[in-house]
């Protein structure tokens, strides 16, 4: 709750810094009240009285963990993103909704009650609706704009149809209560069964699983590489986390009707995933090729359904969005040196400039899944957590699709050390500080995974 | 007599929408959409939610309809404008929707004696709506001001000009 009200707080004060003249000290102020909120929001572990106001929201470790890896990102986000600041006119307006994404994605992860979880979404998703198409003047994010707007709008459809038929079905908004019903009414109405799986369409949307990924690449093309960075990242925890939180505590006692339907999708997103990214030829559709298949290795926590399942979730998240940082940092230092992110502009990148070779290897190798980094122990426990209840096939598909994995990020890596190439790349200070962070975050985390998994 | 207005008004709304999709004029298109408004509300009023029916006139029927109404004579749309889809595209819409008609049907077999109807008939009058919203649902409440907040920020961003820049 109270990094909810510093960061709502944050927001608000970074729309005065408009009238009041401070725009200057408005990124320092921003990182400053992100650090108070991440301690605040620690200060709530194991906290006593953990639901707020009728049980809206819920604090417990869950959401602390995940607010936790969200505003952890979000001070990564913002050291890579200076730039995306930079211009006058706008300053204060994006770090506005940029926070306000940030309260959204918040509600999605500790939201006990689903208009919350509805509230939550719309607010992340309008926010990035608008960040998308912030680079008015360029075509691409204007269309990236559109097009994810209606698509997005069409999937918040079936996510609120979904949402009204569990109401109707069960009286109640409350996930808990939810429950309840279904252990009172083994044999639920249809309308419940028909509203699971309508959620289930919103939210995969919203991770970006097959097949309803086809927005996915056009909208991470098009979009600001920033804003393309917070999506692949901070969207795409909160909406796991809240496809999590829903289906393991709401819908866990009707998970024959759609555990089988859920192992498809993981299984078509993760082949599609894969399979797709070998083919691009731009780093920026690799990426959100490379993202897709990420949501289907997560999905498969939420198959799970069991204690392992929700700590690997906080660690492959929190993995998996380091490296995504670090790598788009990599990817914006190239385009600003030379205009574009074909993987020919990485040709002898290694010769340039060390930090960045060093920074995009490792974070290439950790979501690739190559031990000892972060990535690898994510997958492991995903699939450690998978297999205590289920059969190995779904594993085995995952591991082909991470052999498949291997061929796009490490075509990256030889093309980084392939040839020599004479121009320098001048790095800021900021994108130092975080390339070198997630380097050491990604090597720490994945040589001590207690520091993640130990805490519960 | 409410059967019979049931009817009536199901009638009324089923044929606006079909005309709204067969129409060929884009506004002839509109005008029916708001006749199949209007017919909506009057079902709400016969489920005794009063409230939903005001806002639904006032919101779809008249703010959003007037917005595609403008929308439409500024675009100045015609027949050959139009993008013919491909009669496969048209083929699978065909059978998506149809599907998800019958799931929809099917889901509201043994709807008639729900939780949900017996809890409170009278939940949709104003008064009670108000009750709810300050009390139970005030968190959601107050964070729906965020939304239209960043709605609003979003909007005046896009709009804005772009100072020209400083040398």
């Amino acid at each position: 709750m109270k990094a909810l009200i510093i960061i709502s707080c944050l927001g608000f004060l970074a729309l005065l810094a408009e009238i009041l003249n401070f725009k200057k000290h408005l990124y320092t102020l921003t990182l400053l009240g992100l650090t108070v909120a991440l301690g605040a929001s620690f200060t709530e572990w194991n906290s006593a009285m953990p639901s707020y106001l009728n049980h809206m929201v819920l604090f417990d470790n869950y959401s602390v963990a995940f607010i936790g890896v969200l505003i952890i990102t979000a001070i990564l986000w913002f050291l890579m993103a200076p730039s995306f600041f930079k211009d006058d006119t706008h300053t204060a307006d994006k770090s506005a909704l940029v926070l306000f994404a940030l309260v959204g994605a918040i509600c999605m992860v500790s939201y006990h009650n689903m208009t919350m979880l509805f509230i939550g979404i719309e607010i992340l998703s309008i926010c990035m609706y608008v960040l998308a198409g912030s680079n008015k003047k360029d075509l691409a994010s204007n269309e990236s704009a559109m097009k994810y707007f209606l698509m997005g709008a069409f999937a918040t459809g079936f996510l609120l149809m979904g949402i009204a038929f569990i109401y109707g079905a069960t009286a109640s908004f409350d996930i808990f209560q939810i429950k309840l019903y279904l252990q009172n009414n083994p044999a639920a109405s249809p309308l419940f069964y028909t509203g699971i799986m309508l959620m289930l369409i919103g939210l995969a949307f919203k991770i970006s699983a097959a097949p309803f990924h086809f927005w996915a690449p056009d909208v991470y093309d098009g979009a600001p590489i920033q804003v393309t960075s917070f999506m692949a990242t901070i969207v795409k925890t909160a909406a796991i986390a809240a496809f999590f939180k829903l289906f393991s505590t709401s819908f866990a006692a009707a998970s024959d009707t759609w555990s089988t339907t859920l192992m498809w999708l993981t299984a078509i997103t993760i082949l599609v995933g894969n399979i797709t990214a070998v083919f691009q030829n731009d780093i920026k559709r690799m990426l959100a090729y490379s993202g897709v298949s990420h949501a289907g290795y997560l999905m498969l926590a939420i198959l799970a359904m069991n204690e392992l399942g929700a700590h690997s979730l906080v660690y492959y998240t929190l993995a998996y969005s380091i490296a995504t940082i670090a790598a788009f940092a990599v990817v914006l230092a190239v385009i600003n040196a030379k205009g574009n992110s074909h993987f020919d502009s990485f040709l002898g990148l290694a010769k340039n400039n060390r930090l960045l070779a060093v920074a995009s290897t490792v974070s290439m190798l950790s979501l690739a899944g190559i031990p000892p980094l972060a990535g690898f122990f994510g997958k492991y426990y995903v699939f450690t957590a998978y297999l205590q209840n289920h059969s190995p096939i779904l594993v085995l598909i995952a591991l082909s699709g991470s052999a498949i994995s291997i061929y796009y990020y490490f075509r990256l890596i030889v093309n980084m050390f392939k040839f020599e190439s004479e121009e320098k790349i001048a790095l800021s200070y900021s994108t130092k500080v975080l390339l070198v962070a997630s380097v050491i975050l990604t090597i720490l985390l994945g040589l001590m995974p207690d520091l993640i998994l130990g805490i519960w | 007599m409410t059967q019979y207005a049931f009817y009536f008004l199901a009638f009324v709304s089923i044929l606006c929408a079909l005309m709204v999709v067969f129409s060929k004029n884009p506004i002839h298109s509109v005008l029916y959409l708001v006749l199949t408004f209007f017919s909506i509300a009057g079902q709400y009023l016969l489920l005794n939610a009063q409230f939903l029916a005001v806002v639904h006139i006032v919101v779809y029927s008249g703010a959003i309809m007037v917005l595609f109404l403008f929308v439409l004579m500024l675009l100045n749309l015609n027949t050959e404008a139009e993008p013919q889809k491909s009669t496969w595209l048209k083929f699978a819409a065909v059978i998506s929707g149809g599907l998800l008609l019958i799931t929809f049907v099917a889901s509201l077999k043994g709807s008639e004696n729900m939780a949900l109807v017996q809890k409170n008939p009278e939940i949709g009058l104003t008064a009670n709506l108000g009750k709810i919203l300050f009390n139970e649902f005030a968190l959601p409440f107050e964070i729906s001001s965020i939304l239209l907040l960043s709605a609003m920020v979003g909007a005046v961003m896009l709009s804005q000009k772009e100072k020209e820049a400083k040398q």
